[in-house]
């Protein structure tokens, strides 16, 4: 009789844990993108910093939602004067659009996850990109890892400076600024 | 006069020498990007709990390379905005001295 007691207290208590440890945890991430430009004249290097609110049930890495802020203020190439023209008016335009998002809408899972102490899946991202003022549609290849609760994020993607109506000074697109800009960024966080 | 703008030459050529000895950069960098294999003595410089520090470079918590995210001392002369300019200015400052000179010479003899 006792051990049907346990048994059955045993029960209870997986019924009323299982949906809890199954519950989406809220993911704060922080790290950093990295940015190239590569054009003819010159190739520019630099970062910025990112962070994120996001939510993650770890057992189904497709539930991931939420969104990765980047300021435009953090963005350094190494070089004082070219990085308040990157902000100026010219370009970026920190003082109208302050941050670079990107809004995650869905992820499908193509690999994984897989891994004993370190488990890892690898996603495709789709969501809203915003730049400039300006917001598309974007879908990045990212990697996600997991080891108890630290969580890593690791993505990368291309941004093609015309579709977010950022210009530059006449001729330096091409030339001295690549057209297209390579992002790859990596986050990490500990999930609660 | 002669001298001075031997000395402009000189010095001009110095500039784009050191310029080009040290990578022909197009702009300078003031500072140089986060390295991108974090170095490391001890676990304690790779920053993160759980971060390794294996050969002297650091590794985190999931194994993988750890990059560094502050951007490091250092200086990269560039052509546009620093060895350009200062070449081209003692280049022309010795090609005024120099004809200044032979009008000096010329107006003498």
């Amino acid at each position: 009789m006792k051990h049907i007691r346990i048994a059955l207290a045993a029960a209870a208590l997986l019924a009323f844990a299982a949906p809890a440890l199954a519950a989406p945890q809220t993911l704060n991430v922080k790290g950093q993108a990295k940015w190239v430009s590569e054009a003819p004249v010159e190739k520019i290097v630099g970062t910025a910093d990112g962070a994120g609110v996001l939510t993650v049930d770890l057992a189904d890495p497709s539930t991931i939602r939420g969104t990765i802020t980047m300021p435009v203020a953090s963005m350094k190439s190494g070089n004082d004067q070219r990085d308040d023209h990157l902000k100026g008016s010219d370009w970026l335009e920190a003082d109208k659009h302050p941050t670079i998002d990107f809004a995650i809408g869905s992820v499908k899972v193509v690999e994984g996850p897989k891994g004993d102490a370190v488990k890892e899946a690898k996603v495709e991202v789709t969501g809203k990109f915003t730049l400039h003022g300006v917001t598309t549609d974007l879908t990045a290849p990212a990697t996600l890892k997991w080891k108890g609760d630290k969580v890593k994020i690791e993505t990368a993607f291309v941004v093609k400076l015309a579709d977010y109506k950022v210009a530059g000074k006449q001729g330096v697109v091409g030339d001295k600024v690549g057209e297209t800009i390579d992002v790859s960024v990596v986050l990490k966080g500990i999930a609660k | 006069m002669r001298a001075g703008a031997a000395v402009c030459v000189v010095l001009a050529l110095g500039i784009l020498g050191y310029w080009a000895a040290t990578g022909m950069h197009f702009a300078t960098r003031t500072t140089l990007p986060p390295e991108p294999h974090l170095s490391c003595a001890a676990a304690a410089d790779c920053g993160e709990e759980g971060d390794a520090c294996e050969q002297g470079k650091c590794f985190d918590a999931f194994g993988d390379p750890k990059a560094g995210k502050e951007w490091r001392e250092g200086y990269e002369l560039g052509l546009a905005d620093r060895a350009g300019p200062a070449a081209g200015g003692l280049l022309l400052l010795a090609g005024i001295l120099f004809f200044v000179d032979r009008r000096k010479r010329r107006a003498a003899g």
